[in-house]
């Protein structure tokens, strides 16, 4: 359960690089000073946290069930945007309200991001035990403040063209949006836990899932075949 | 508009201006008052009569709050004020605000900036005191100072008070006082009143320092003259003239030797009532009670006096102005007062008529009676003997004590809550006392608060609960009553599923049985006194507070207000305090065994035959050593050495084809002279009869012989006759020192010789006036202090534990009143009589000669200036070594005679003693020690006394300290490479402790690289580090594991190792590493790895004193490993002792927290457990507690490290002659020379019952050690115990021996050695086994099951026992157990809860997730996205 957490966070830390990677320099160094004010003051909040602490709110399903809520609606209109995106792209003239609908989401920064930070910050102090808590607080927050617009660099050097990152944008939310769905329905599927596998039911799983490949290799190869004898 | 602007702007200047002048010249004038005692506080705040004067007091801590006043008064006496508090001060004297400083003890306190007449008239004002003189004081400030024109009074001039007066409450004028010069003129007075009492008893009331008032209206109210005396310097003079039947002092202090004598003249009681510096509902939370400086000077110095029942009686109030006045609380009073009645009423009643119960300690079944080195039934009968004797009626005594054994069995029995099936016999046949539930019930409303009675039935339900109770619901309680004297055991005091903290108390309530015990003794037999017989009882070791208990404290309540007294062995003086503070007792001193020689020379004969020769190989008298000889000669002794197995308890190999390095034979060969030379403690002591002739020789010898020989090696090593390797050589020594220092004792116990100067002249070899300089610097170093002491009391009155007011103003009255209209010669007599010394009465004299010059009268801050200024002479280390070396032997030669005759008289002293505390009198105060380390403890008959906790380490308990912690760290050296322990952990008790002086705290300050720094008065107030060049190594982390007891009495010296603890931490970069340091980041990151937060174990990572949690006595294991049955792996019983030991206890903020993982995390990195030894009546095995807290922490350690630590005793026991121990050498020694030494065993054999338990428990105890530490104990061990018990090696009849005076303890023996084999711990063999069962089923089927809870609560082990022998010997054994049991318990409930918990812990554990390997992954995975887009792009372009 851990894992999927721990990938989620990352996925979600990763998820707001990229969102940036859509703004203007000045917003995103706007945004990293956001993150590194936000860091230096929930420090005296950080360090009160234990790590069973943590791990009681990741276990606890209720709690789990409404980031499941904030977690939707941050990825319904991060997808939205993606979507929104490609449309004001390609059609002209773009309605107003659609116009105003595509700027709100292009400026939406994403809200699960300050969990993140806050994990993070908790991780850093639980890492390095007997220093400052303050000073720690600051190297963090001067880490925030340079990954930000580094990050933003990164990914659009990597990346340059808008629509592959949209789309790496829209993969990775949806991503998110299936593990969240497991990690937060922790606590009802995940409590018995076996030891023994049921050999059958996975040479079962095995089987079809490589037929469905072959199969879908195969209509690929067709589909492709086709295609190409359409444009001779 | 403007208009309306301009009329609005002169409207608001106009009421600006007139609040300017309204508060400029008629408003409220606001004092502050600073460090002002609570009693003068109130006698100000009553005597302001004013509405415009408000007074607040202003803590220290809330400084800042200056600024808001018009006038601020300091009590500089004792202000203890950190910089910046003296700034905040400072500050508001310099914003203008007046401000005055009264007595400043130093000088950069004393803030001033009233001008010198305003001061002298403030001076005179509190000076005098008085409730005039303050108002008029208030008035002048107001009028002179604050300057304000409305609703002042002009002030009167100051009106000067007599110094020395009785004084009593003005019956015309009420609110009133009149002084009186004379006792006659008070009498007269009170004649004339009405108010005197012709042959009434009289009391003196003196020391106030809280209002007595109440106090004294309730006395006289009660039928007494009350003599209320203001005065130190003519207090005795008053008191001897006056003749009281009893004193109450309420003063912080002593009152001196003088005083003590008087008491002892005249055979009254000397009262001492205690001062809570904390108001009445704050005090009845805090579990602390009392502590610190307060404790010392309210408790510790009066108890030198000989002072009683230090109990809380006067606490604070406050008024609606949040002023605190302190009087007596109404609930306390009564119960004080009624004490002090019936105090009386021992004097007046006649023996015939007085009810006394005696509670005896006895363990479940039919095991012994137990008390400290004591043969418990024998001593019983001697007193009820003697009490018969006395006129008391003891109908029905039996004819001797056999018969009295017999009867304590049947009658007057305990047993444990599994045993049902003879507890039900018992009630049905026996005749106990029952106790119904009206008659519990209106005892209970008498004596306990509702919410206290809720405590009881939360723990064990509604009356009756479930233990002793008869079907018809009543409850029984064992007695045995002779007439008026009731003879009972005290009852088991935990209960229910806990029953392993019986002893030593729980956190929980006691059980019915256990109050309804002590309430029928109060309420039911209304007993005239209550006497606990023998060390010791848990009614001491209830919850909760640890001194000034409250209406809330068990120990208080069941008490009561009764006279309460405590026969206490003089062996263990540290658990004695907590009797007297907790308890109320005066305690009566009881010898311990006598002391002999081990004489096993004989055993080891050849073993040192073969080392001479070795010797006399190695260096030849003659020519050069020949080695091959010198190599057989070691191979010979190490054939001896492993044949006689001391090659296990030296850590030496075994190899016999390699020899032995000289070094290694020199520890054997030390070894084998430790072992001759032990001193062993003889048969136990019956009370009531001298040691046989012998064992008193003995003794004296062991007294006398090696502070004779130690002190002539000292005297020898400074005169270069020989060096400090001599030491380590210890055959030599013996041959050299012990011998010859023997023989002289000989020859002064047969009185041939008198011992004058120049016979000590001659013995020590040195000149007379090398005799004359040794006793100067003696008594310099000595010098009483009495001045110092007082004046420290008064700088003590600092509310140092609490938040709250500070005081200081009874000292500065007296010194004021002292000095008030005396020549400088009265003055210096008065310091003379205190006990300065000759040095500071010089010093004393200049300075007040001096300032009469100037000032036609000698200020009291003059004189104190004076003393403070003055210095002890100062001596060269070498001449004060010399002096003590000198003093050393002196001592010795001069006593011999003493100390026999001490010896021979004490028993029947003892008895007196107690006789005459039964009727009232007074007992002398006496300091505690077994005799061969304090030879002051006799004669015995005395009520022990403790030291001052604030004056250690004392300068001498700072070297020892020192040089056992270098000792440490050298053994660990020679044990490990030369590498440095990185953390040594400490069990400290309060025995040692208090007979050190503190060394073992020295010990641990010196680890840590951190000394002391005293103040002028000699106490250790604050701590400075160690330069690390200085010290030449690693700062080494410590561990303090503290026993309650030593909690009790000095939690300001585990302040103050914790706060050593944080300074070594922030010592930075050094010369050396800091191991601190790296201890307090490893501590603390396990505390966040254990799930604490960052900031908390950031807290707690410094967090090194750790003790019982809910501030109990105990560690609560030893129930738990002696009930083999209700665990399997030792991790349990770590968790346990993690658990049980976890409360912190290094901070006053933080005391009694108890925080999961902290000791955990404390005691990781730990490479040594260490445990002092002081007593030369107890050892590893001999004492449970010490593999209870030694054992307890080595099993923890190795639970947190995963390796076992090296475990070293400090050995106190000579104070000449300190030395580190490794602990499984010092089991070797301590078995060898006790239980499995012929000679000792023949000794103990002269005794009856309790010396039988005793086998019992030592053999209890190696099983506690194999579980604590197998690796101290071996098979060979338990072979040569089964040699010696079961086969009888020695032919010593030790079977009939047992079965004569107690099967039960041979069956405990049998039954214990059968558990340690049955866990797997003693490798025996079958034959073993069957003989073990055999001997053990015999004796239950001819003497019925003992029942002690080792075997009879133990299922597993009775199966184990059954399957060993023969099947119809099972059968029958099985069939004895059941019927005592009957109805059996599930006794495992709480165990298997604890099981689920560990194993879901285990689990938690297991779904630790890789965190760096699922960010790589996500990260690679994220990577590969892209990459696999870009090459998309590429292929798409």
């Amino acid at each position: 359960m851990d894992t999927i957490v721990w990938i989620l966070i990352l996925l979600t830390a990763f998820n707001s690089l990229l969102k940036q990677s859509f703004w203007t320099p000045v917003a995103t160094w706007i945004a990293a000073g956001v993150a590194g004010v936000f860091v230096l003051s929930v420090w005296p909040y950080a360090i009160e946290q234990s790590k069973t602490q943590i791990a009681d709110w990741l276990a606890d399903s209720r709690l789990m069930l409404d980031t499941s809520v904030v977690l939707t609606v941050e990825l319904t209109l991060q997808m939205a945007f993606c979507l929104l995106s490609i449309h004001v792209d390609n059609f002209s003239p773009v309605k107003r309200q659609m116009q105003w609908a595509y700027r709100v989401l292009y400026w939406f920064p994403g809200v699960l991001i300050f969990p993140v930070l806050f994990f993070g910050l908790t991780q850093t102090v639980f890492a390095f035990p007997g220093m400052s808590f303050k000073l720690l607080a600051w190297l963090f927050a001067g880490f925030v403040v340079l990954i930000v617009p580094l990050g933003r660099y990164l990914i659009r050097w990597l990346l340059p063209e808008k629509d592959l990152r949209l789309e790496l944008f829209f993969l990775t939310n949806a991503l998110v949006a299936i593990l969240g769905i497991i990690a937060t329905v922790n606590g009802r599927t995940a409590v018995a836990g076996t030891t023994t596998v049921d050999w059958k039911a996975l040479t079962g799983c095995v089987v079809l899932f490589i037929v469905g490949a072959v199969v879908g290799w195969i209509i690929y190869g067709i589909k492709r075949k086709l295609t190409f004898k359409i444009r001779r | 508009m403007k208009k309306k602007w301009l009329i609005g702007g002169i409207f608001i200047i106009l009421v600006l201006l007139g609040w300017w002048v309204y508060g400029t010249w008629f408003g409220t004038t606001k004092i502050a008052f600073v460090n002002f005692q609570t009693i003068t506080m109130g006698g100000i705040a009553k005597a302001n009569d004013n509405s415009f004067i408000k007074l607040q007091e202003v803590p220290v801590e809330e400084l800042e709050r200056l600024s808001g006043f018009d006038m601020v008064l300091v009590n500089g006496m004792g202000l203890r004020v950190v910089e910046e508090q003296r700034q905040q001060i400072q500050a508001v004297a310099d914003a203008g605000i007046p401000v005055y400083t009264s007595m400043a003890t130093n000088p950069a306190n004393n803030i001033c900036t009233v001008d010198s007449v305003m001061q002298v008239t403030i001076r005179a004002y509190l000076g005098s005191g008085g409730r005039r003189n303050y108002r008029n004081m208030l008035n002048y400030i107001r009028k002179y100072i604050d300057g304000k024109i409305i609703s002042v009074e002009e002030p009167e001039a100051p009106v000067e008070r007599a110094a020395d007066v009785l004084y009593h409450a003005d019956v015309d004028k009420p609110g009133d006082e009149l002084d009186f010069l004379t006792v006659g003129a008070y009498e007269q007075y009170l004649r004339d009143k009405g108010l005197f009492r012709e042959g009434a008893k009289r009391i003196v009331v003196t020391g106030q320092m809280a209002d007595p008032t109440g106090l004294i209206d309730t006395l006289e109210q009660v039928g007494y003259n009350v003599y209320p005396v203001l005065s130190f310097r003519r207090l005795l003079d008053f008191v001897e003239e006056i003749k009281p039947d009893a004193i109450i002092n309420m003063a912080h202090g002593r009152l001196g030797d003088d005083m003590v004598n008087y008491l002892k003249k005249h055979n009254i009681l000397l009262f001492s009532p205690l001062t809570v510096n904390n108001l009445v509902e704050e005090w009845e939370a805090d579990p602390m009670g009392m502590s610190g400086g307060f404790m010392s000077q309210s408790i510790v110095t009066p108890e030198i006096d000989g002072a009683i029942r230090t109990s809380a009686l006067f606490a604070q109030y406050q008024d609606e102005e949040g002023l605190r006045h302190s009087y007596a609380v109404p609930s306390r009073l009564k119960t004080y007062v009624e004490n002090i009645q019936r105090s009386f009423a021992l004097r007046d009643k006649p023996n015939s008529e007085k009810r006394v119960v005696i509670f005896y300690y006895k363990g479940p079944g039919q095991s012994a009676l137990a008390a400290a080195g004591m043969e418990v039934i024998p001593s019983l009968y001697n007193l009820l003997k003697k009490m018969q004797e006395a006129g008391y009626r003891v109908d029905g005594l039996p004819k001797d004590s056999k018969e009295l054994e017999k009867m304590i069995m049947a009658e007057g029995a305990i047993f444990g809550s599994y045993a049902k099936g003879i507890m039900d016999d018992y009630l049905k046949k026996s005749h106990p006392l029952f106790v119904t539930e009206p008659e519990y019930t209106s005892w209970v409303k008498q004596a306990l608060r509702p919410e206290k009675y809720a405590e009881i039935v939360a723990a064990f339900g509604e009356f009756p609960g479930d233990y002793m109770v008869t079907d018809d619901g009543r409850l029984g309680v064992s007695r045995i009553q002779f007439g008026n004297v009731v003879i009972m055991p005290q009852p088991a005091a935990g209960g229910g599923t806990n029953e392993f903290q019986m002893v030593h108390g729980t956190d929980a309530a006691p059980p019915h049985s256990y109050v309804a015990a002590y309430l029928w003794m109060q309420y039911g037999f209304k007993a005239d006194a209550l006497i606990h017989f023998g060390t010791h009882g848990s009614l001491e070791f209830t919850p909760k507070k640890q001194a000034a208990l409250c209406d809330l404290d068990w120990a208080d309540r069941l008490v009561g207000s009764v006279p309460h007294f405590y026969v206490y062995s003089i062996g263990n003086v540290g658990e004695g305090m907590i009797a007297k503070r907790r308890g109320y007792a005066t305690l009566q001193s009881y010898l311990t065994p006598p002391f002999m020689e081990s004489k096993v020379r004989g055993i080891y004969r050849n073993l040192m035959e073969q080392i001479k020769v070795y010797n006399q190989k190695l260096y030849p008298e003659h020519g050069k050593a020949d080695f091959r000889e010198v190599e057989k000669a070691a191979l010979a002794v190490k054939r001896l050495t492993v044949s006689l197995g001391i090659h296990r308890e030296l850590g030496l190999d075994s190899l016999l084809t390699v020899p032995y390095s000289e070094e290694e034979i020199t520890r054997v060969e030390n070894f084998a002279d430790e072992l001759a030379a032990e001193k062993i403690t003889g048969q136990l002591y019956t009370m009531g009869v001298p040691y046989e002739r012998k064992r008193i020789v003995s003794s004296v010898y062991a007294m006398t012989v090696d502070p004779i020989a130690y002190g002539l090696y000292g005297l020898d090593k400074l005169t270069g006759k020989v060096d400090a390797e001599l030491l380590k050589r210890k055959v030599v020594f013996s041959t050299r020192y012990m011998e010859p220092a023997r023989k002289l004792v000989e020859s002064l116990l047969s009185g041939k010789k008198r011992v004058d100067d120049d016979f000590i002249c001659r013995v020590a070899g040195i000149s007379p006036e090398d005799l004359r300089k040794a006793r100067e610097i003696e008594q310099e170093r000595n010098a009483p202090r009495g001045m110092m002491a007082m004046m420290m009391a008064a700088a003590s009155k600092q509310p140092i534990v609490k938040n709250t007011p500070k005081s200081g103003g009874m000292m500065m009255g007296m010194m004021k009143r002292m000095a008030k209209g005396k020549s400088v010669e009265e003055m210096l007599k008065v310091a003379e009589k205190m006990g300065a010394p000759e040095e500071a009465l010089k010093k004393m004299k200049v300075a007040l000669t001096a300032s009469r010059d100037t000032n036609q009268r000698a200020s009291v801050s003059t004189m104190m200036n004076a003393m403070m200024g003055m210095k002890k002479k100062t001596y060269s280390r070498a001449e004060v070594t010399k002096a003590m070396a000198i003093m050393e032997v002196e001592r010795a030669l001069l006593n011999v005679q003493n100390y026999k005759t001490a010896l021979e008289e004490s028993p029947e002293r003892e008895l007196e003693a107690l006789l005459n505390s039964l009727e009232g009198g007074y007992t002398a105060p006496s300091p505690g020690g077994d005799p061969i380390v304090n030879p002051n403890t006799l004669p015995t008959g005395r009520n022990l006394f403790a030291i001052n906790a604030e004056e250690t380490p004392t300068e001498s308990a700072w070297e020892r300290g020192v040089q056992l912690a270098k000792n440490t760290i050298e053994m660990y050296r020679k044990r490990h490479d030369g590498a440095y322990p990185q953390k040594v952990s400490y069990t400290l008790w309060a025995g040692e402790f208090i007979e050190t002086g503190g060394a073992t705290i020295a010990q641990v300050l010196y680890m840590l690289g951190v000394e002391p720094v005293r103040d002028a008065f000699g106490r250790v107030t604050d701590l400075k580090l160690i330069p690390s060049a200085e010290l030449g190594r690693p700062r080494i982390d410590v561990v303090v594991q503290t026993s309650g007891q030593l909690r009790d009495i000095a939690a300001s010296r585990l302040f103050l190792v914790n706060r050593a603890v944080e300074m070594a931490a922030e010592a930075g970069e050094e010369q050396f590493e800091n191991q601190v340091a790296a201890g307090v980041l490893e501590s603390e990151k396990m505390l966040i790895d254990k799930g604490v937060s960052p900031k908390e174990a950031r807290e707690m990572s410094t967090f090194r004193v750790f003790g019982g949690a809910n501030g109990s006595y105990g560690t609560g294991i030893m129930g738990m490993v002696e009930a083999g049955d209700r665990w399997e792996n030792e991790t349990e019983i770590a968790s346990t002792y993690l658990n049980n030991m976890g409360a912190y206890y290094g901070s006053e903020k933080n005391w009694e927290k108890f925080q999961q993982f902290a000791f955990e995390a404390a005691l990781t990195r730990t490479d040594v457990v260490v445990q002092p030894r002081q007593s030369n009546t107890w050892g590893a095995l001999s004492l449970d507690h010490v593999y209870e807290f030694m054992g307890g922490l080595n099993l923890a350690v190795r639970n947190v490290t995963g390796k076992d630590p090296d475990a070293y005793l400090s050995d106190y026991r000579n104070r000449n002659n300190n030395k580190m121990q490794e602990v499984k050498e010092a089991i070797g020694v301590e078995s060898r020379t006790t239980i499995l030494n012929p000679n000792y065993i023949r000794e103990k054999m002269k005794g009856e019952a309790s010396s039988a338990a005793g086998f019992a428990d030592i053999i209890r105890n190696t099983y506690g050690w194999n579980v604590m530490k197998p690796a101290a104990i071996d098979d060979e061990l338990w072979n040569d115990i089964y040699d010696v018990y079961v086969k009888d090696k020695f032919k010593l009849g030790v079977q009939d021996f047992f079965e004569q005076q107690s099967p039960a303890a041979l069956q405990e023996i049998t039954a214990v050695m059968l558990e340690t084999a049955r866990k797997g711990m003693w490798k025996a063999s079958e034959e073993q086994l069957s003989e073990l069962a055999k001997l053990h089923t015999d004796l239950v089927q001819k003497y019925k099951p003992a029942c002690s809870g080792f075997v009879c609560d133990n299922m597993k082990l009775r199966d184990f026992i059954a399957s060993k022998t023969t099947p119809e010997a099972a059968k029958a054994y099985r069939q004895q157990i059941k019927e005592v049991r009957e109805v059996a318990m599930d006794q495992k409930d709480g165990m298997v809860m604890k099981k689920e918990e560990l194993r879901q812990e285990t689990q938690r554990n297991t779904n630790q997730v890789s965190v760096p390997w699922i960010a790589a992954g996500v990260i690679v995975a994220l990577i590969g996205l892209v990459i696999l887009m870009r090459k998309r792009r590429k292929t798409n372009n």
